[in-house]
C-alpha cells in the first residue's frame, strides 16, 4: 500500500530534494568540521551569484558582510555542544558582485549522509524592510501633514473618531486621546444651524464625497474656518467602513480675502469721494468707469460714459485723433502723456470747453491693460492766474502812473504859468482870454484825471484813522459835492441815527461819500433827494455799521450794477470812471465793503459797511 | 496890501520859482530867497530870516519838508508846501500847525495869492500878540 501511495517514503526523499531546491527560503547546508558548504539551494545561489561549485569551496564566514566571525564561531559551538537547539540569525551577506543584503532565519544542527552538518534556513529581508519602511513613511506623511486628518467609523454607534493626526490636534487644540471615540460634532460647539452641516449629514448617510466650509471652534473657544472634505472608504463588498475627513484651516486665508475686500471698499470710497475726476478706459479708448467728480466735471452720468469712447470728452481735433494716439502708443510704446501730465482742453456735454490738467497712468490687470485719467478743472485756477496777472499789472501801472502824474503836474504847472502870463498881457484882445480860459480848463481836467488815476492805482493803506462823527463827514462831503454842481436843486436827509462816530481817515471817507453824492447829483432829476440810513449789525466777529445812500434817480440797471465798480466804467458824459472804484478801494482799505444794495426800489441804493 | 512879508521860495524848476517870485513881488511882498533845492534854501536863509517859506516838497537832495524843519529853530517857520506828488493828508500831523497851506501842482496864481494872504493874516496876528 505504501509503495502504491504517491506519498511513499522513497518518493518523499526524492521530492524533498526538489522542494529544497525550489524553496522560497535560502537554505544552506554546511560541514561541521571545515564549515564548507555542502549544499546551497537555488534561491540562495541566485541571490548570491555563486555556483554550487564556487560555494563548496567557501564557508559561511566568507559570505558575512560584517566580520563578526568570532560571534559566528561561538554560535556554532553552542549548537555543537547542544546548549541550544537552534539560533536566530540576523546578519548581512555579501554577493559575488560585492553588494550586500540582509538575511534573517534560524540555524540548527542536523545530519547529512550520516555525518553531522549545520543547516540554515534564511529569508532575504530586503523586501520586507522596504515594505515596513514604506508603511511607516505613509504614516509619517499623514501625521506630518499640515492638513488635519480624522478617520471615523460609521459602523460603530454615532460614527466616532477612530484616528486623528497631529495637524488635527494642532488645528483644534484637542489631543487625540480627547477626541477618539467622540462624534465630530463637538467642533461645532453651539453653532448647529450652519448651512453646510445638513449637507454633510446627508453625504454621510449616502456615503458620498462632500466639501464645505464650516465655522468650527477650537478647544479654547476661538472660532476657525474649516474647509472640510469628507470621503468614504469602502471595503470589497462596497460597504462604507470609514470616513476620512480632511480639515483645512482657512481662517488666515479668509482674513486675507476680507482685507482685499476691505481694500476694494476703501478704493471705491476714495474713487467716489475724490475731488479730481477719475475715468478709466480700456485699450480701445472705451470708458470703463467714471467717478462722481468726473460726472460733475463733464455733465455726463457715469453710466452714460461707460461704454462710450473717451474722445467724446475732447474737442476737435483731439476727438477725431484720440484713437490714433492710443493705437500709436500701443504700437510704439512711446509715452506722450502717460506718467507726464499735461494741460489739455475738455469738452462738457453741453459743448462748452474748459482747461483741465490731465495725468494718465497705465495699469496692467492680468493680461488686460487699462488707463486711468485723473483730471483737475483748471478754469478757476486760470481765472485766479488771470486776476493775479491783472493785479500785478495794475500795481506796476500804479507805480508808473504815480511818476507820470508827478511829471505831468510839473508840466501842467508850466502850462498854468504860461496861461497866466499870457492872460496878464493879452488884455482881452480878440477873444484871446477866452481861449486861454479854455486852455486852463483843459489843464484842470487833466489834473483831475491824473489825481484820480493816481489814487486808484496807488496802493492804499489807512494810517491815520481817527474817530469822526458820521454826520459831519456826510455834511462835508455834501458841501463839496454841491459845490461841484452849484446849479442843481438838492436835499440831503440826515436821520438821527447818523449821530455816531466812525474810526476813519477823514478826507478819504469824505471822498467816498462825495463820489456817491456827485453821482446822484449828476444822474437824478431835480430836486435831487438823497436819503441816508444807518443800521448797526453784529457779525460773528465784529460789530459793523451799515450806511445806505439812496437817491431818487433812475437807479442802476443790471449791467450798471455789475460794472459800477469797474475802473473806467462810467455813464456820465464827463468823469474818469474811477470814482466808484476809488470809493470801494477806500472802504475796503478801512476793512469794510461798498456794494450796490437791492435795486427794487426806484433810485440808486448803495451800502457801505464799516467795522466800528 | 500894506502888510508885506519876507518870503523864501524854493523849487527845482527855474520857471516855476521865477514866476512865483515875480508874482509875489507884484503882490507887494519881498522875495528874499529864491533857491533851487533844499540845501541852497537852508544856506541862503542863514543870511536872512524870512517870514514865510514857500517850497516844493520833492527836490534833489534835501526835501522841502526837511529844509522847513531845519529852518524852524528856534521857532516854527510858517510854510506853504507845494507838491506835484503828495496830498496834504499824507503829511505828518505835527507839520499841520506851521503849514499854512498845501498847494498841489499845478498851482494857480489865485490859489497861491489866497494862501499867502492867509499866511499874512496869521503871521501878523501872531506878531500882534
Amino acid at each position: 500500500m505504501a509503495s502504491e501511495s504517491p506519498y511513499s517514503l522513497e518518493r518523499f526523499d526524492h521530492e524533498c530534494g526538489r522542494i529544497f531546491e525550489e524553496a522560497i527560503n535560502e537554505i544552506y547546508l554546511f560541514d561541521v568540521h571545515d564549515r564548507r558548504f555542502i549544499r546551497v539551494n537555488r534561491r540562495a545561489r541566485d541571490n548570491l551569484g555563486y555556483s554550487l561549485a564556487e560555494l563548496q569551496k567557501r564557508t559561511p564566514r566568507d559570505l558575512l558582510a560584517n566580520s563578526d566571525a568570532t560571534r559566528f564561531e561561538s554560535t556554532l559551538q553552542s549548537l555543537l555542544n547542544r546548549e541550544v537547539e537552534s539560533v536566530y540569525v540576523d546578519t548581512r551577506y555579501r554577493r559575488k558582485d560585492g553588494t550586500t543584503y540582509g538575511v534573517e532565519g534560524r540555524l540548527q544542527l542536523t545530519e547529512f549522509g550520516g555525518q553531522p552538518a549545520f543547516v540554515a534556513v534564511l529569508l532575504d529581508t530586503t523586501d520586507r524592510v522596504r515594505a515596513a519602511g514604506a508603511l511607516s513613511l505613509r504614516e509619517q506623511a499623514i501625521d506630518a501633514a499640515t492638513l488635519g486628518i480624522v478617520i471615523t467609523d460609521p459602523t460603530l454607534a454615532d460614527n466616532p473618531i477612530v484616528y486623528c493626526n497631529r495637524a488635527f490636534e494642532k488645528i483644534t487644540g484637542y489631543a487625540a486621546a480627547e477626541v477618539i471615540g467622540r462624534n465630530c460634532r463637538f467642533l461645532q460647539a453651539g453653532e448647529r444651524a450652519q448651512p453646510g452641516l445638513n449637507r454633510i449629514r446627508i453625504a454621510i448617510r449616502e456615503g458620498r464625497h462632500y466639501r464645505t466650509v464650516l465655522r468650527n471652534f477650537r478647544k479654547d473657544g476661538t472660532p476657525f474656518w474649516n474647509e472640510l472634505t469628507i470621503s468614504p472608504v469602502r471595503d470589497a463588498t462596497n460597504r462604507v467602513t470609514n470616513f476620512i475627513g480632511v480639515v483645512h484651516d482657512i481662517t488666515a486665508q479668509r482674513a486675507a480675502e476680507a482685507d482685499v475686500l476691505d481694500n476694494e471698499a476703501r478704493l471705491a470710497a476714495i474713487f467716489d469721494a475724490a475731488v479730481e475726476a477719475i475715468i478709466t478706459i480700456n485699450e480701445q479708448g472705451i470708458c470703463e468707469s467714471a467717478n462722481p467728480a468726473a460726472e460733475a466735471m463733464f455733465g455726463y452720468q457715469a453710466d452714460e460714459l461707460v461704454g462710450q469712447n473717451v474722445s467724446v470728452l475732447m474737442p476737435a481735433p483731439h476727438r477725431q485723433a484720440h484713437d490714433g494716439y492710443l493705437a500709436n502708443y500701443l504700437q510704439t510704446g512711446e509715452k506722450k502723456i502717460i506718467g507726464v501730465g499735461r494741460e489739455v482742453v475738455g469738452q462738457r456735454r453741453d459743448g462748452s470747453q474748459f482747461p483741465l490738467h490731465l495725468s494718465v497712468s497705465e495699469v496692467m490687470l492680468g493680461e488686460r491693460r487699462i488707463f486711468t485719467g485723473i483730471m483737475q478743472d483748471l478754469s478757476q485756477r486760470k481765472e485766479y492766474e488771470r486776476r493775479l496777472v491783472q493785479s500785478e499789472r495794475l500795481a506796476a501801472l500804479g507805480e508808473a502812473m504815480a511818476s507820470v502824474a508827478h511829471e505831468s503836474r510839473n508840466l501842467l504847472q508850466k502850462i498854468q504859468i504860461g496861461v497866466e502870463l499870457c492872460r496878464s498881457r493879452a488884455a482881452d484882445a480878440d477873444g484871446l482870454v477866452t481861449q486861454l480860459d479854455k486852455i486852463e480848463a483843459a489843464s484842470d481836467g487833466l489834473r483831475a484825471l491824473l489825481e484820480e488815476v493816481r489814487e486808484y492805482a496807488a496802493p492804499l493803506t489807512i494810517t491815520n484813522a481817527r474817530p469822526h462823527p458820521l454826520g459831519k463827514l456826510l455834511t462835508e462831503a455834501w458841501d463839496q459835492a454841491c459845490a461841484s454842481y452849484p446849479a442843481i436843486q438838492s436835499n440831503l436827509r440826515l436821520p438821527k441815527s447818523t449821530d455816531i462816530t466812525l474810526q476813519v481817515d477823514q478826507s478819504r471817507m469824505v471822498q467816498v461819500f462825495r463820489n456817491l453824492f456827485e453821482n446822484s447829483l449828476a444822474a437824478c432829476p431835480e430836486p435831487v433827494e438823497l436819503a441816508i440810513g444807518v443800521t448797526q449789525t453784529h457779525s460773528s466777529q465784529d460789530e459793523m455799521v451799515a450806511i445806505t445812500v439812496a437817491d431818487n434817480g433812475p437807479g442802476l440797471d443790471r449791467e450798471q450794477q455789475e460794472r459800477v465798480f469797474e475802473p473806467f466804467y462810467t455813464t456820465k458824459s464827463k468823469g474818469t470812471g474811477l470814482g466808484m472804484a476809488i470809493a470801494r478801494k477806500i472802504v475796503q482799505a478801512h476793512g469794510g465793503e461798498l456794494s450796490v444794495a437791492q435795486a427794487d426800489a426806484s433810485g440808486a441804493h448803495f451800502c457801505i459797511t464799516l467795522p466800528r | 496890501m500894506g502888510r508885506s512879508l519876507k518870503i523864501a521860495i524854493a523849487d527845482d524848476e527855474p520857471e516855476v520859482r521865477d514866476y512865483f517870485a515875480k508874482a509875489l513881488a507884484s503882490l507887494g511882498h519881498k522875495v528874499v530867497v529864491v533857491a533851487a533845492d533844499g540845501d541852497e534854501l537852508i544856506n541862503m536863509c542863514l543870511a536872512i530870516q524870512p517870514d514865510l517859506l514857500i517850497t516844493d516838497i520833492r527836490m534833489p537832495g534835501t526835501t522841502g519838508i526837511e529844509a522847513m524843519r531845519a529852518l524852524s529853530t528856534p521857532r516854527p517857520l510858517p510854510t506853504i508846501l507845494i507838491s506835484a506828488h503828495y496830498r496834504q493828508e499824507d503829511l505828518q500831523a505835527d507839520l499841520n500847525d506851521q503849514v499854512v497851506a498845501f498847494l498841489a501842482k499845478p498851482v494857480k496864481l489865485a490859489d497861491l495869492s489866497a494862501a499867502v494872504a492867509k499866511a499874512t493874516e496869521q503871521i501878523f496876528a501872531n506878531q500882534a500878540i
